[in-house]
């Protein structure tokens, strides 16, 4: 059957322009350096090595991780694990519908995720075989890559793969003087500048960074600190669900 | 050397998974403790995701829809010129099992769609034409799309569960038509759109202004509710709600659909090794009566309303 032609009658344009803070508080009450309600959860896919759902308010992400398993493609060059991270965005998740197909958001999405973990999993540690990470994106209302990441990071430990550390990631956006943590898409859209790190706060060693719009030296030095205080607070939101929910290797035959 | 017994039930199941689950079906009980006719618990929670225009989260057992509506507006057909339509797909993206992988939708997804979509989009269980905007002109298009987020067995029952609350979950927004022919549900011009209409009423006469046509907020509804049960067949044996591993040992399936007053919808059995006899499919009828009794009271739960009577 040939597609559709239909539009959305709904305006994505905001009518009214609130100012994003009064009083010292954002629109949706929150102070700048304020994280919105977080939720974690381990083991939500019953057929996967290990999985995770990440809900930053009402934007939220799940993920799989199968393997180490056959790898669909051979590598000739390299004998180490091959790590295939995979973003898709769910029809219904954005303001307008978008179809089920790899677009340039998914590769995005795709890529940044990849460079973000590759620093931290040990892909020696399953040689020639592969690992999956396959991440749906339900809901996007803005930090769509920082869930992704700390959701993908979750499952990968949670299948007990072998990792350096894990990566949480945490992104900010500047308005005028003031630094915004969190940012909803709505605050997104009007920022200034938008900060983007991937940690591994163990260690202290970041997997990824990027930085677009105007910053000083100065504004970018704060922001560096507040993410960082950010990615170290969802490690150990991470660590203590992953703690109530212990890896379940060995318990039945997965991901072959 | 010692070794458990445990272990040696864990490596006969892998081994020979057939003779491992006969010798439970000849006691009437499955590997996870369930009798032959039960399902796994089942959860219906509507509205699951706030972008969409109408939504819902369903589990039976370990399977996991998630289901949601987005509106859109299309220009009907001249021989359909007063109906919209509703739009089904059912994925399976590779994160839920371990046996999908990257690449084209799979088969079970693809047949779930058609077949939803032949339940929902039937006369008898709802009315296309609550979808018309204005004839000939505009209607609405339902996008309904039913993602798999955990698949263990029996996506169908789980998938028609989540359509019908997504789809009941579903307010039509007012709308108006602008000068230009396209539909808008921005709130101004709606705003303004009533005023005009009101102004209208009370002069009396039909200025070009009041003549813009308005369809004011309605919720969407199901002239019957579906409900569906999957049996398969064993050696034999029906069993109701098969789970993924159970899935694989069967010789076949049959999905029976009824609407509230115990009338069949849809029955549906997919070829496999035999056939089904007339009493097997009594019983799948019988069976799938039990099952409706269990499911309605949490689809009208959430959806706050009587469907019963």
């Amino acid at each position: 059957m040939a597609a559709l032609e239909t539009y959305s009658p709904f305006t994505t344009q905001e009518t009214a322009v609130a100012p994003l803070l009064s009083k010292g508080k954002r629109q949706d009450e929150r102070f700048p350096e304020e994280f919105r309600q977080i939720f974690i959860k381990t083991g939500t896919v019953s057929s996967a090595a290990g999985s995770a759902y990440v809900e930053f308010k009402d934007t939220k992400v799940m993920c799989s991780v199968f393997g180490p398993r056959k790898a669909l493609r051979t590598n000739a060059v390299s004998a180490d694990g091959q790590l295939n991270c995979d973003v898709r965005f769910a029809t219904f998740a954005a303001a307008q519908r978008q179809r089920f197909v790899q677009g340039t958001l998914e590769r995005d999405c795709t890529t940044l995720l990849q460079n973000a973990l590759e620093g931290a999993v040990i892909r020696e540690s399953f040689p020639k075989a592969s690992v999956d990470v396959q991440v749906l994106v339900l809901e996007a209302n803005g930090g769509e890559a920082p869930a992704i990441i700390t959701c993908a990071s979750a499952a990968l430990a949670h299948a007990g793969i072998q990792m350096r550390d894990l990566v949480t990631a945490c992104s900010a956006a500047h308005v005028g003087e003031e630094l915004l943590l969190d940012p909803t898409d709505g605050e997104e859209r009007r920022a200034e500048g938008a900060f983007f790190l991937a940690l591994m706060p163990q260690s202290n060693e970041v997997t990824h960074l990027s930085l677009t719009g105007e910053w000083t030296p100065q504004s970018m030095a704060e922001a560096m600190e507040l993410c960082t205080d950010g990615c170290v607070g969802l490690d150990s939101l991470v660590r203590d669900c992953l703690r109530a929910t212990p890896p379940s290797r060995n318990t039945k035959a997965k991901g072959t | 050397m010692s070794t458990s017994h445990a272990l040696d039930a864990e490596a006969y199941r892998k081994i020979y998974p057939a003779e491992f689950y006969k010798k439970f079906l000849d006691e009437k009980v499955r590997p996870d403790g369930r009798p032959l006719g039960r399902c796994r618990a089942t959860s219906v929670a509507a509205g699951a995701v706030s972008k969409a225009d109408g939504s819902a989260l369903v589990k039976i057992g370990n399977t996991t829809m998630i289901a949601g509506v987005k509106l859109e507006i299309m220009r009907p057909t001249d021989d359909a010129s007063d109906v919209g339509t509703v739009e089904v797909t059912v994925e399976m993206p590779p994160l839920c099992s371990a046996s999908v992988r990257s690449g084209r939708p799979t088969e079970e997804a693809q047949s779930a769609s058609q077949r939803i979509s032949e339940v929902l989009t039937h006369p008898a269980v709802f009315d296309l034409t609550q979808l018309c905007i204005a004839k000939g002109q505009a209607a609405w298009v339902a996008y309904l799309d039913i993602f798999c987020l955990d698949a263990d067995g029996n996506i169908f029952d789980a998938a028609l569960l989540a359509a019908v609350a997504a789809l009941s979950d579903v307010t039509l927004p007012a709308v108006t038509v602008l000068e230009d022919g396209r539909v808008t549900a921005d709130t101004a011009a709606v705003a303004e759109a009533q005023a005009n209409a009101k102004d209208a009423m009370q002069t009396g006469e039909e200025n070009a202004k009041g003549t813009q046509i308005l369809t004011s907020q309605r919720q969407l509804s199901l002239k019957c509710v579906p409900i569906g049960l999957t049996c398969g067949l064993n050696q034999g044996h029906l069993i109701a709600d098969p789970c993924a591993e159970e899935s694989g040992l069967l010789d076949t399936t049959i999905t029976v659909i009824l609407n509230e007053s115990g009338e069949l919808v849809s029955v549906y059995k997919p070829g496999g090794n035999v056939g089904a006899s007339d009493a097997i499919l009594m019983d799948c009828i019988e069976m799938s009566r039990l099952r409706y009794k269990e499911v309605s009271p949490l689809l009208e739960k959430v959806l706050g309303k009587g469907m019963s009577e």
